[in-house]
């Protein structure tokens, strides 16, 4: 009796906020999502997890009308994603480039890309080239063209412009469709003089 | 000097704040050609191509010289402009203008100018179907001729392949009758139909079949089409080039192929198969937010940090009230002013790095801002993801 007193009291405890509950939570979502929300919050604090991308995502649902429940399992999903993504970029990556890497990991691609990224861009923003990445595959570009093709500006120690570049090309291309009545291959010889007809 | 203040007058066309890029390359190239009509043998090619994209407008030049044994030599230069209309919907337009000319050792050169509309509709992100026409005047053998052209393609992309489909029908006047002289690519023995006595109508269809898609570090591109008329011979076009980076700044290219004739310049078609080095000149300032698309390149802007904050620009025809939502709003709705001309503006401290938002008009739904790729939210309406430098 008294160990499941004890474990009562335990888990209200754990339960609790750790920390004041976020005003914004509070302010914007009914009590029991702002505390559900807030217990997330929390347990990603502890964890050493960026906790402003998962309060966003609740301000996120808040806006666009989402009921609680919903709420709720997107920013359980997100924890879930900032996980996996600080075990690929490890303890040293930025809030950016945790957030960009959830959404990369969401996009599907796999981990070990963003591990291949980051050790070719030593002591290198990762925003860019991730947000990029998962841009290509988000937009049909096979996940493993998308990632050699990113990884091969990154290899080349290529700036974030580039990246940006390299989407705008790959788009323009596919908004483009085919070339237009006068275009030709540059290295097609000029033709010989009109003979005629 | 009227060519150049028409330039300088598209360029200030260009949208302002719309970011602006020019890039350019430059192909040396040497390898064999064999002209329909001419004799063939050994040739040395440079080609230059500049281009300029701001906002919705396009400016490309290129030009290709090429040096042939016995001093011959030619050239073909080519200037365009393309102007993108915003997207209505799933549709879009282009209207362009394109001048062509041809220079010849010991020969006169041609000349061509066009003016053209597309019509493009996108089913999906990945389909895309086309309509347009062209029409124009070129001059070519001491004679004006009419220009006349329609086109109809479609694209698709499968897996990294991208395919294309396109008919292309050319009418032109033959300058003399057909029957008289008949040769291997452009004329037969099919007359055409007498022209009000200056020549003969005529007309051809090009269909033709595209691929273009990497392996490896190798991108391809290859082309294969028969060309049907009434009065030239059917004939197979194909075309295959490859690019390999070699540094960032140098590619090494080849290509090979059956190119046809031009019917309203007369130029001849050639086989030819050559090799040579791609030196590109640079990318240009670069957009400083995620590059829009093609069809609403100035449509939404984020510009560099200046005062208490960004200058957030979004263009929404026929709208009363317009809301920006986004993480650096803590997705509470900002309304933006009415700025004129369909656009709408706040400033907002923005910092750095990957933000998602989400406009609305009129008190409706939220979605992606215009000239954004559209990101299904968890909670089921549409955002954007844009990183911000």
């Amino acid at each position: 009796m008294r160990a499941s007193r004890l474990l009562l009291l335990f888990l209200l405890c754990g339960a609790a906020p750790a920390v004041a509950q976020d005003r914004r939570l509070a302010d914007r979502l009914d009590p029991t999502t702002a505390t559900t929300v807030q217990r997330v919050v929390d347990s990603a604090a502890r964890e050493g997890l960026p906790t402003e991308p998962l309060v966003q995502k609740a301000l996120e649902g808040s806006t666009l009308g989402a009921s609680g429940e919903r709420i709720v399992a997107a920013v359980g999903a997100l924890h879930g994603q900032l996980v996996r993504a600080r075990d690929a970029l490890g303890g040293g990556a930025s809030e950016a480039e945790l957030t960009a890497a959830a959404g990369a990991l969401r996009a599907g691609l796999p981990p070990a890309a963003l591990r291949r990224l980051q050790s070719l861009r030593t002591g290198r923003p990762l925003v860019v080239p991730i947000a990029v990445l998962t841009d290509l595959v988000a937009e049909g570009v096979p996940p493993e063209e998308a990632t050699r093709s990113v990884l091969d500006l990154a290899r080349a120690g290529r700036p974030d412009d580039e990246f940006m570049a390299l989407r705008q090309q790959l788009r323009a291309g596919r908004e483009g469709g085919m070339p237009g009545p006068g275009s030709r291959p540059p290295l097609r010889p000029a033709p010989d003089p009109p003979v005629d007809q | 000097m009227s060519r150049r203040l028409a330039l300088l007058a598209l360029l200030a066309a260009a949208p302002a704040g719309a970011a602006a890029q020019v890039t350019g390359s430059v192909d040396l190239g040497a390898g064999t050609n064999r002209p329909d009509r001419a004799i063939p043998g050994g040739v040395a090619s440079i080609a230059p191509t500049l281009q300029y994209r701001a906002g919705p407008l396009d400016l490309d030049l290129s030009g290709v010289y090429t040096d042939a044994p016995g001093g011959r030599w030619n050239f073909q230069g080519t200037t365009a402009a393309t102007f993108r209309t915003p997207s209505l919907g799933i549709l879009h337009a282009e209207l362009g203008a394109e001048a062509d000319w041809t220079s010849h050792y010991q020969v006169r050169g041609t000349t061509a100018v066009a003016g053209s509309a597309r019509i493009y509709a996108a089913p999906s992100a990945r389909t895309r179907l086309w309509f347009g026409g062209q029409s124009g005047s070129a001059t070519a053998l001491g004679r004006r001729r009419p220009l006349l052209r329609s086109e109809f393609g479609t694209s698709a992309l499968i897996g990294g392949l991208q395919l294309g489909f396109t008919l292309l029908r050319s009418s032109f006047t033959l300058m003399s009758d057909p029957t008289a002289t008949p040769t291997q690519d452009t004329l037969s023995a099919v007359p055409g139909r007498p022209d009000s006595g200056r020549g003969y109508r005529s007309s051809m269809t090009d269909a033709r079949l595209t691929g273009r898609w990497r392996f490896g570090s190798l991108d391809f591109d290859a082309s294969i089409g028969r060309r049907f008329s009434q009065t030239t011979r059917e004939l197979t076009l194909w075309g295959v080039s490859a690019s390999r980076e070699i540094t960032p700044l140098l590619d090494l290219v080849a290509a090979t192929g059956r190119a046809g004739s031009d019917p309203v310049t007369a130029v001849p078609g050639s086989r030819y198969l050559v090799v040579g080095l791609r030196l590109k000149l640079g990318g240009g300032p670069t957009p400083l937010l995620l590059p829009p698309l093609p069809a609403d390149r100035a449509a939404f802007r984020i510009g560099p940090v200046a005062g208490s904050g960004r200058e957030v620009v979004v263009m929404v025809p026929r709208a009363h009230t317009v809301e920006l939502a986004g993480d650096f709003t803590d997705w509470r709705p900002v309304p933006l002013e009415s700025w004129g001309d369909e656009q709408w503006r706040a400033v907002l401290p923005i910092p750095p790095g990957l933000h998602r938002l989400a406009i609305r008009t009129d008190g409706g739904r939220w979605h992606a801002p215009p000239g954004t790729r559209p990101i299904q939210s968890e909670f089921g309406g549409e955002v954007a993801e844009i990183v911000v430098e």
